[in-house]
């Protein structure tokens, strides 16, 4: 598509954790929890998919301090018309919010199979922990992919925030329970799921971009932040 | 067109955060200013968000707004904006200080609503069917575009065919919410629709109840088991059906009283009983009349009850079977058309007298003309036993007394003939009988179980009977309890207030008999000349105006609100295809997947339990139960009130947008003029009710025996004890519930029975034609060469359909349908405890998971019933062998005879369940057929 390949290593934080690091991050975590927010839904996101998706992936993979293979989202976003964009948010409706046996998929951690008891609650004492607080028409989701990302992000843009390395600390060590405990739970099951069961490649391409970034944060994430 | 994607680099920096990184929160109100100025929580490991205390943000007042007559009081706890856990409140006064009350009230059900509500099953967003009917493809849609493409439909129907052309079912689920009851019956009543009624339709109309007293609501608070000296718990399963309440009956007796069970099966109630009886499935009547042979060979009746409260010193003639009257004796009574008048054998002067409180009219709505009127019997001494010669209009006739015929009739079913039909020695019918009669008072305690019967209705009457042999109908701690429920003054003010009585109700039972061509069904099983004699029946009732029928137009539309009709009825396989399936729209209100959305066009998403302001009056308990809306509700899904608002406000405004006026519509003969452009404004009585909690205070202020108050201050207190509940029974004028029995019994005012006593001789042609003018025991129908009986039950893991597919109530149990079986009987076909079960006969087929019992007769099986068609093979439930929806009885179709004729949620014929046998076999996994 004439594009270049994506760089697999980053030019702001070699391999090191910085504020720009977490910065770049961040803005990944927000794009992200747009994305798998329902597009039906103006409380979660209000439009199926940014107008400037290629260029946001190409910033990611540019940016992102490890290997990040952003170009087979971008392929398929940069070709979509505004008769695919509608019907991408009929297929998220079909996937994760409505079915004669519930939805298909579970696009909720607490439905997810094998989850444990009292999943939830975890995530919600994560929230409160750290002080993030939901908007009164999605409280009764905040185990939704969605917000989860979002929490992530709200970590990666606190850690940013601190120019004090131990106070930043307390915001890595979250991201990385958070994230190994909850979205890496059950996303690499969803996605592959999603491979399965999605009528659209958008989706498809979506949610496997989602997995392998979550995989590679995380991996990052643990060989740059140490516990004391 | 191809979308542009291309936009400047330092456009998507500022948008995504790479450059500028704002903090960009689209799920939180936080503000990147907020969230900066939080100093970050210790933390070190994930174990460190465990130790921030957990607080509530608020608790709740709250219940489960279900048809299990628990109205449990909780307190629901809330954590940012989610529900996390509820807990039982026992808060409960005793009615008296004699009696154990009424609380803690819960079950596991409630205990696990807080999980089940955010399950997979809840429906979030409206939804659109997107393939075949079935097929289970969906659409998410806007609310906007659901209610106006349905009220696009109404208006067509309306227009086209009627407004009673669709349908508007309000389930058992709504109708203990006064709140959403109300609201639905308003939108309903002014838009027209046909309500095919659920009482009737999911047989639970205690027809033979009503028969005798005039009024099927008999029960008191659960309280007044305790005050009993003996129960026979008979048709009911308290232990499993009743498990806030079932404690009454241990601790009465712990207390002294003889708890008697009565089931074919061996139920967690009989476990705990002082005796277990189990007759043969549907011989429940033969074992109630050998009792009742019994204690008139005893004599240990009580004469002065009878001759006061019942009918049976009344008159009959020898020749015709009648009941002796004026009109046979005068001519000018003839002319005034007082064939109502009575009469009864006076010993003290040797004549026939008019027996007193009778000739009276029947009961106009709202108004109760048998006030000034006593049952005393001053100097009269009616005769129960004799025969005599009267001078008649025609003649010299002999006359006799009901009385005597009870004792012919009684001696047919001596306790050794019992026993033949019952299998219950007769020993043991006779030790049940004295023990009942030597019990005052004495109580039967039964469910709607009598009611699924086709002859459920002379159980009925002859457990009122046995009753009323022992003077306990009407006391404290007796009779027959079955059902009360509140007076509806208050609802229906809601409903009808602006327009008045404008819609159509109809038993569903008639309903699905005349969409489902089930007449063609009871000819295929059961035989051409039943099916053809009580078809006749059924006409002639319709075409005399006995009962209404609103078919001719057929049936275009349906809505399904707080009702799975798609899985409760009986037959349900053929209702599905045959009438349900050809519905061209369909829509389904629900705050959960069942087979009633599943097979619906449209789906809106309703609120649950604890999304919802509303309150709850249950019969049993004697308080007001509110519904506090703890969390919003989940997802697009709003109640009951605001759904209805919506579809009104789309009605009225489509109906402008497109230029459509009002129509004329027959309703019974009364022109209603229906004006799509005013629904909202009638919906919303001109906009001074804005939302369901504006219901509630309106039904608070006018629902006789609720105290006033305001619904913030019922909200505040969770619980509030209703008006006139001193004591344990629901005898006082000031209550919310039914007293017709204890002013009859204790205030002596007549009975709203054709003979203003508790009538248990009925000679209406069709009652005498087939026998049934006095209980009697009538053999349940059966399928020629299916011998396995089966019995259903509700079930303790789940309230109809709701929680029956919660993990933890189906890890409670087997994990998926079962259905138990006799050893003996597996055995016979090979069956092992939990292989797969093929049951079948002439209706259908279905399959469950093999649970062998010895707690089940032989030639019996035994199933809990709710579970919905969605779990099974081929989404085929035991509605698919129930072969009964068209077996309409004549007797319950019977009208032109002072109380017996449409009554709505009073007379009309159950949809039965009962009378059918099928067979079973191993399972081989290859299809049902």
């Amino acid at each position: 598509m004439g594009r270049k390949r994506a760089r697999v290593k980053g030019d702001v934080a070699e391999g090191g954790r910085s504020r720009v690091s977490a910065r770049i991050r961040a803005a990944a975590y927000a794009l992200f929890s747009q994305l798998v927010a329902s597009p039906s839904d103006a409380a979660f996101a209000g439009a199926a998919l940014p107008p400037d998706l290629s260029e946001a992936l190409e910033q990611l993979g540019e940016h992102l301090p490890y290997p990040f293979d952003w170009l087979p989202l971008a392929g398929v976003a940069e070709a979509l018309t505004d008769r695919d964009l509608r019907r991408i948010v009929r297929a998220y409706g079909v996937l994760f919010e409505v079915g004669s046996d519930g939805p298909p998929l579970a696009i909720r951690e607490d439905l997810a199979e094998g989850r444990p008891a009292g999943t939830k609650e975890e995530i919600v004492r994560f929230y409160e922990h750290f002080g993030y607080r939901l908007s009164k028409d999605v409280q009764w989701a905040p185990d939704h992919l969605s917000v989860e990302l979002e929490f992530l992000h709200f970590l990666a843009f606190k850690e940013c925030r601190e120019k004090d390395p131990e106070k930043a600390q307390p915001f890595q060590l979250g991201q990385v329970d958070f994230l190994e405990r909850h979205p890496m739970a059950w996303m690499p099951d969803l996605a592959s799921r999603v491979g399965q069961l999605a009528g659209e490649v958008y989706h498809r391409r979506l949610f496997q971009t989602v997995d392998a970034f979550l995989r590679a944060d995380l991996d990052w994430q643990k060989t740059t932040v140490q516990r004391k | 067109m191809k979308r542009s994607t291309t936009v400047s680099r330092r456009r998507f920096l500022k948008g995504s955060g790479l450059a500028g990184l704002g903090l960009m929160l689209r799920h939180s109100p936080l503000s990147a200013a907020e969230a900066l100025a939080e100093e970050p929580e210790p933390y070190r490991r994930f174990e460190d968000v465990y130790r921030n205390k957990w607080t509530w943000d608020r608790v709740a007042r709250g219940t489960h707004g279900t048809n299990c007559a628990g109205t449990c009081a909780f307190n629901v706890y809330i954590k940012g904006g989610v529900v996390w856990r509820e807990e039982q409140q026992a808060e409960y006064e005793p009615s008296g200080d004699d009696v154990p009350d009424y609380g803690p009230r819960g079950c596991q059900k409630g205990l696990r609503h807080s999980n089940w509500m955010y399950g997979k099953q809840r429906v979030l967003y409206p939804m659109k069917r997107a393939g075949e009917r079935g097929e289970g493809k969906w659409q998410r849609i806007t609310w906007e575009q659901a209610t106006d493409e349905i009220a696009d439909r109404i208006i067509d129907y309306s227009l086209e065919y009627g407004p009673d052309s669709i349908s508007f079912g309000s389930g058992t689920m709504m109708s203990v919410k006064l709140a959403s009851f109300s609201s639905l019956a308003r939108f309903a009543n002014i838009a027209g629709f046909t309500v095919p009624e659920f009482y009737s339709g999911v047989g639970d109309l205690p027809t033979g109840v009503y028969m005798t007293i005039g009024t099927a609501y008999t029960g008191d608070t659960m309280a007044a088991i305790y005050k009993s000296r003996c129960v026979l718990v008979w048709m009911a399963n308290p232990a499993v059906t009743r498990l806030p309440d079932a404690h009454f009956f241990w601790e009465a007796r712990y207390n002294g009283t003889q708890v008697i069970s009565i089931s074919p099966e061996f139920t967690p109630t009989a476990m705990h009983s002082s005796l277990w009886v189990n007759p043969k499935p549907g011989t429940d009547t033969a074992l109630a009349m050998g009792m009742i042979h019994t204690i008139l060979e005893d004599g240990t009746y009580e004469r002065d009850y009878l001759c006061e409260q019942t009918d049976l010193p009344f008159l009959v003639r020898a020749d015709t079977g009648e009941f002796l009257r004026e009109t046979d004796l005068s001519f000018v009574a003839t002319l005034a058309v007082r064939d109502n008048v009575f009469y009864i054998w006076d010993e003290a002067t040797g004549q026939p007298r008019r027996a007193p409180a009778t000739g009276l009219s029947d009961k106009p709505i709202g108004r109760d003309r048998r006030r000034f009127e006593t049952l005393e019997l001053g100097d009269l001494r009616p005769a129960l036993e004799g025969t005599w010669q009267v001078e008649t209009r025609g003649g010299t006739v002999e006359v006799t007394t009901v009385f005597e015929l009870l004792k012919r009739k009684a001696a047919e079913h001596s306790p050794e003939r019992a026993a033949e039909i019952t299998g219950v020695h007769p020993k043991v019918i006779r030790k049940v009988a004295r023990t009942f009669a030597a019990a005052r008072p004495a109580m039967i305690y039964t469910g709607y179980s009598a009611c699924k019967w086709i002859h459920g209705d002379l159980l009925q009457r002859a457990m009122l009977l046995l009753v009323a042999l022992t003077g306990s109908t009407g006391k404290e701690g007796g009779g027959l309890q079955i059902a009360n429920a509140p007076k509806t003054r208050g609802m229906m003010a809601f409903a009808f207030a602006d327009v008045g009585p404008a819609f159509r109700m109809v038993s569903s039972t008639t309903w699905d008999y005349e969409h489902g061509r089930m007449k063609e069904l009871t000819e295929k099983v059961y035989g051409k000349e039943l099916a053809e004699d009580w078809d006749a029946r059924y006409q002639e009732s319709i075409r005399e105006d006995y009962f209404p029928s609103y078919g001719d137009k057929g049936w275009k539309m349906g809505i399904f609100a707080g009702n799975n009709g798609a899985n409760w009825r009986a037959s349900g396989n053929r209702w599905r295809e045959v009438g349900f399936g050809k519905l061209e729209t369909i829509v389904a209100m629900v705050p959960d997947m069942g087979c009633t959305a599943h097979y619906a066009d449209y789906v809106l998403p309703i609120a649950h339990h604890y999304e919802r302001t509303d309150m709850m009056l249950q019969s049993r308990v004697p308080y007001v139960q509110v519904l506090d809306a703890a969390v919003l509700p989940l997802g697009e899904s709003v109640d009951d009130w605001t759904a209805m608002n919506r579809l009104a406000e789309a009605i009225s405004r489509r109906a402008r947008e497109r230029g459509i006026g009002a129509i004329r519509d027959d309703v019974d003969g009364r022109t209603v003029r229906r004006d799509f452009r005013s629904y909202h404004d009638l919906y919303t009585m001109d906009g001074s009710i804005e939302s369901a909690r504006d219901v509630v205070q309106y039904l608070i202020n006018v629902t006789p025996g609720v105290p006033k108050m305001s619904f913030e201050e019922l909200a505040a207190k969770g619980i509030v004890r209703v008006d006139d509940s001193d004591g344990t029974t629901w005898d006082g004028e000031h209550s919310p519930y039914h007293n017709e029995v204890a002013r009859s019994v204790v205030g002596k005012r007549p009975y709203e029975t054709l003979t203003g006593r508790q009538q248990y001789y009925i000679d209406h042609e069709w009652f005498l034609e087939y026998g049934e003018a006095l209980p009697t025991h009538l053999e349940p129908l059966a399928i020629e060469g299916f011998p396995i009986r089966f019995v259903m039950g509700h079930a303790r893991h789940g309230i109809h359909s709701m929680w029956r597919d919660d993990p933890l109530m189906l890890a409670l149990q087997r994990g998926e349908p079962d259905i138990y079986l006799n050893p003996d009987d597996a055995a016979a076909r090979g069956i092992a405890d939990g292989d797969p079960v093929r049951v079948f006969n002439p209706a259908g087929a279905f399959v469950a998971m093999a649970h062998v019992s010895a707690g089940i007769q032989p030639s019996m099986v035994f199933m809990y019933h709710g579970w919905d068609p969605m779990m099974f093979e081929g989404r085929e439930n035991f509605s698919a062998v129930i072969s009964t929806a068209g077996l309409i009885k004549p007797t319950s179709m019977a009208g032109d005879y002072g109380h017996l004729g449409h009554r709505v949620l009073q007379f009309a014929p159950n949809q039965t369940y009962r009378d059918f046998t099928c067979e079973l076999e191993k399972w081989d996994g290859n299809g049902l057929a």
